[in-house]
């Protein structure tokens, strides 16, 4: 039996203990976010105006209107948060329809409008169907129904199966992959830390009884410790025998990936985290240093120095910086910019809203002044 | 702002608690293209320090005039603005309303980066100031519904950031509500789990942000020192019924008229127990000089609220101070409360189809030594609310409930909060009140004792004309005889002998038939005079309500009488019961008899000749009893 079989049949039986995990016990959502006056209730009535088809599809414009599973995923998810049935049946109907064409249970990563072929790849996007099985699990606890459950037991088997690998650094860590395919390398293994969401991984893990997920979650807070002695989290890293090293022709920055990756650590409960507090750091240097105009925000940093090199005025990456900055410090009151979908695309946008869902479910007390 | 005519000229306070951030002042202006630049110049002079002459080229757009930060100082800041402009072809009253320079008052005042304004009480204090300045209106940001006790006292103590005759709309937000595209200056975010009272923040979009905890037991005195209690408004000038009062003394400082058409105007308070309702005279001293050689039909209307009462012709014997002129007019055109005198000057163009000449002299000139003698009346007055808008405090106001309006009447009452700033001088009626009513709500408000039923001010109110009031209205061709036209006569006779019972305003039902209005003030009850309910449609605009009732509080377009309709252009309609009668607030005695007799037979001539006429009749039958009692005894 080899080491992916092996680790097949041990997920499948559930026989992996919840080590390390900061969030042992998988949390559902408070009900503060369901109901007709839920506090995000306009900011989610604008971003589906945005950037919702009527037929389900989440669409970003900027990527040539393209829709992918993690968009789907993200979708999929809030409408679940916000119990927002007809939405969400919409979109998992869509979704189901358009994505779900595999072989296996995962979706494809990629659907484009306006080709002769809308999917051509049939690759997946681990962080896409995480989301997405996620949404059907909080979906399927909140109404009941099994098929959801079911539905989202099957991606998990099939994320464990084809996407989460040990590591060959000799940590024996188990590594979250960005896809089933093409980021295995000779001896090493292409990661992206920002494809990791703990809480999502633990709850799909408590729900499905799938627990390498779990496993898999506390692992890789664990591997991300170790990457934040060496800098900013980086957007893709290779983990191989010789440690973890940038991985060839991709980025190494601290960039549009990466900066996901402090908020999902506080999302799921773990501001904590080194990596979180080397982003803080990194955002009030970049603050103070006088670089910045009124009403810019950083999106790209070097690495090991921390220096810009890219910034943005969507408010979305500015809402990301200030929720760290609040949450690592436990501040009351955040500079997180007020929603809005006007001048902003569907990426920070996106970013925007789930960053309001964290700031609710996760710190509290760092409301937006 | 706009300043019209040849020469105009406004005064600008601007408060700077701190001068450190302040990187200089901005006026955005435009002009009319009617302005001939060349020969116009915009004066600008601040805390006393002239700016160069600015020539107005400002015809396609707003364009800047730049103030350098060093001629302001902490505290109060005072802009002197002056337009001196000339119409490229024209002279004359037309042309004179054809040349302007309009500020954007929005858009001047201090430069501030928010990034440089202090997160601290004076920044909080400038922003305050920005964002009712240019907004009126400043959002409270809370978790659910904000506390309406609390939303009003806020209301209160935000006033101290408008110079009193404007209201401020507390506008309520949820915390996670979605921005707006225009960034605000200032803020309130209100969070129960504050750990201290309140506090100083920015936010995202560069506001100022005073963050509250609004149950904090420390929480109200911690907001006086960020906003301390506002100073009264200084109430416009008092006269004194009986003595000849100079202009100066009742703040007239517009003395000049540069312009071909000029209006000043003069604002004044009368006692609120004065009454005058007989034929006696005020009597206005006027000393007025005007230029030498003004054109033919060059003239001054003098006008007492509204009603012009003398027409003075300027185009001849001009270049010199007349000799002070006696303006008799009747007192009656006056009113307890706000008064206005307005000199309206009109100076035809010579010609009229080439640009005036270039003067700096003013055309006609009121000496502030002018004078107003009033007479004094017996402490008299009418029931109705006269008095009672300058004298209300925030704390008198009372939200009624109202099934579908209450989020609405809420608005209006904490709106009007703001705008019921104590007025120098005049005192509170300790059980004033104005109870804000909804219209679907009227069963609390007995307009029965008016005579009209709440049908009647929907229609006042949705503008569905009244017909059944309209009705009466026909004019046939009678016969020699027939029973019609008789009636028809009975009924003319019948309103003479009516009018001449009751001169004044019909019943209150026909008054309103053809009126629109927005939203009434009514005193229901003359039993309780202090007692007062503004009722309002669903559909009205909170601000300019409030607006409305600000600025009626120093004004002479104000609430009077027991019902008063606010129309939609900003005016207060006013209707007084005719048959209620004059109150004396004073002993009837010999010295104050005339007069008091003079307002009573003033009220109701024919119920006066009819006391008389009683009186004669009872004198003489009295004497006839006397005379035949005594000869009766002499027989015997």
């Amino acid at each position: 039996m080899n080491r992916r079989a092996a680790l097949r049949t041990v997920a499948s039986v559930g026989l992996f203990p919840l080590l390390g995990s900061t969030s042992a016990v998988a949390q559902s959502m408070p009900n503060s976010l369901a109901g007709p006056n839920q506090p995000l209730a306009e900011a989610w009535s604008a971003w589906k105006a945005a950037f919702l088809s009527p037929e389900g599809r989440v669409i970003d414009k900027l990527q040539q209107g393209a829709s992918h599973s993690e968009s789907q995923g993200y979708g999929l998810l809030m409408a679940a948060l916000f119990h927002d049935n007809a939405t969400f049946d919409a979109i998992y109907r869509w979704t189901e329809a358009n994505l779900a064409i595999r072989s296996d249970a995962l979706l494809a990563w990629r659907w484009l409008p306006n080709q002769a072929v809308s999917v051509a790849d049939r690759n997946n996007a681990t962080d896409g169907d995480l989301f997405y099985a996620w949404a059907l699990v909080l979906h399927s606890r909140a109404t009941g129904m099994l098929s959801l459950r079911r539905r989202a037991t099957a991606i998990a088997e099939s994320l464990v199966k084809n996407c989460v690998v040990e590591a060959r650094d000799g940590s024996g860590r188990l590594l979250l992959t960005p896809a089933a395919e093409g980021f295995a390398r000779k001896n090493a293994q292409i990661i992206n830390p920002s494809y990791y969401m703990p809480r999502a991984m633990r709850e799909i893990a408590a729900a499905t009884g799938i627990n390498a997920l779990a496993t898999c979650a506390s692992d890789g807070e664990a591997l991300m410790t170790d990457l934040a002695t060496q800098g900013l989290m980086p957007d893709w890293i290779e983990v191989g025998t010789s440690g973890m090293t940038p991985a060839a022709n991709m980025s190494d920055k601290n960039g549009y990936e990466a900066m996901r990756v402090a908020l999902f650590l506080i999302w799921s409960g773990n501001a904590a985290h080194l990596a979180v507090a080397d982003q803080v750091r990194a955002y009030l240097q970049a603050g103070t240093s006088g670089n910045l105009q009124n009403g810019e925000y950083v999106t790209v940093m070097d690495r090991k120095s921390g220096a810009v090199l890219e910034t943005s005025t969507s408010l979305g990456y500015g809402a990301l910086a200030a929720f760290s900055e609040c949450a690592s410090h436990s501040r009351f009151g955040a500079k997180i910019p007020f929603f809005r979908t006007d001048e902003q695309s569907y990426y920070p946008a996106t970013l925007h809203l789930m960053t309001l869902i964290a700031q609710i479910v996760s710190a509290p007390e760092c409301v937006p002044i | 702002m706009r300043l019209t005519g040849e020469r105009q000229t406004a005064h600008l306070t601007l408060d700077i608690p701190a001068l450190k951030p302040v990187e200089g002042v901005q006026l955005r202006y435009r002009n009319s293209i009617n302005v001939q630049s060349s020969q116009s110049q915009i004066l600008i002079n601040v805390n006393g320090t002239p700016l160069p002459a600015v020539a107005p080229a400002a015809f396609e757009g707003f364009k800047t005039i730049s103030v350098p930060s060093n001629l302001l100082v902490e505290g109060r800041n005072t802009i002197t603005v002056q337009a001196k402009q000339a119409h490229r072809i024209f002279c004359g009253p037309k042309a004179s309303f054809q040349i302007w320079t309009e500020f954007d008052l929005a858009q001047s005042g201090a430069i501030v980066s928010s990034t440089n304004l202090p997160t601290d009480a004076n920044g909080f204090r400038m922003a305050l100031a920005a964002q009712v300045g240019r907004y009126g209106r400043v959002t409270v940001r809370a978790a659910g519904e904000p506390p309406q006790t609390f939303m009003r006292t806020m209301s209160e103590k935000l006033s101290a950031a408008s110079a009193g005759t404007q209201a401020i709309t507390l506008v309520s937000e949820g915390l996670y509500a979605n921005g707006a595209a225009t960034h605000p200056i200032a803020r309130i975010t209100l969070r129960d789990n504050l750990p201290t009272p309140l506090e100083v923040r920015r936010g995202a979009d560069g506001a100022e942000v005073l963050m509250l905890n609004p149950k904090a037991k420390d929480v109200l005195s911690a907001l006086d020192k960020i906003l301390p209690q506002s100073a009264p408004v200084p109430d416009i000038g008092k006269l004194m019924p009986g003595v000849a009062t100079s202009l100066k003394e009742l703040q007239f400082t517009d003395l000049n008229a540069y312009n071909r058409y000029t209006e000043q105007s003069l604002q004044f308070r009368l006692p609120n127990d004065w009454l005058i309702l007989s034929s006696a005279k005020a009597t206005l001293r006027l000393s007025y000089g005007f230029a030498a050689d003004l054109p033919q039909s060059a003239l001054m209307l003098v006008k007492v609220d509204g009603v012009t009462v003398r027409l003075l012709p300027l185009d001849t014997n001009g270049g010199k101070v007349q000799p002070p002129l006696d303006i008799r007019f009747p007192a009656n055109i006056l009113k307890s409360g706000v008064n206005n005198v307005t000199f309206v000057t009109i100076v035809p163009g010579n010609p009229p189809d080439r640009p005036c000449p270039k003067s700096d002299t003013p055309l006609m000139t009121i000496l502030d030594g002018s004078s107003l003698l009033v007479p004094s009346s017996p402490r008299m007055k009418f029931i109705g609310m006269n008095s009672l808008v300058a004298a209300l405090r925030p704390n008198q106001l009372v939200a009624s409930r109202s099934a579908a309006l209450q989020s609405h009447i809420e608005k209006l009452t904490t709106t009007l909060a703001s705008s019921l700033r104590p007025i120098s001088g005049i005192p509170p009626i300790s059980d004033a009140q104005l109870k804000i009513v909804a219209l679907d709500n009227l069963q609390n408000v007995s307009l029965a004792k008016l005579g009209v039923q709440p049908r009647t001010l929907e229609n006042v109110f949705f503008g569905a004309p009244d017909t059944r009031a309209q009705a009466s209205i026909e004019n046939p061709d009678y016969g020699f005889f027939n029973a019609s036209k008789l009636l028809f006569s009975l009924e003319a006779i019948g309103k003479k002998i009516s009018d001449l019972a009751q001169p004044g305003d019909p019943p209150l039902k026909q008054w309103l038939a053809n009126r629109r209005g927005k939203a009434a003030l009514v005193l229901t009850d003359p039993k309780r005079p202090h007692k007062l309910s503004l009722i309002v449609p669903p559909n009205s605009d909170a601000a300019q309500i409030a607006d409305a009732i600000a600025r009626a509080r120093l004004s002479s377009n104000a609430p009077r009488g027991q019902f008063s309709l606010l129309t939609e252009d900003g005016k207060w309609e006013n209707w007084q019961d005719a048959s209620a009668p004059p109150v004396l607030e004073e002993p009837l005695s010999l010295g104050n008899f005339r007069a008091v007799a003079g307002n009573f037979a003033s009220w109701s001539p024919l119920y006066f000749v009819l006391l008389l006429f009683g009186l004669t009749v009872l004198s003489i039958v009295l004497a006839l009893v006397f005379v035949i009692s005594t000869r009766g005894k002499r027989k015997k």
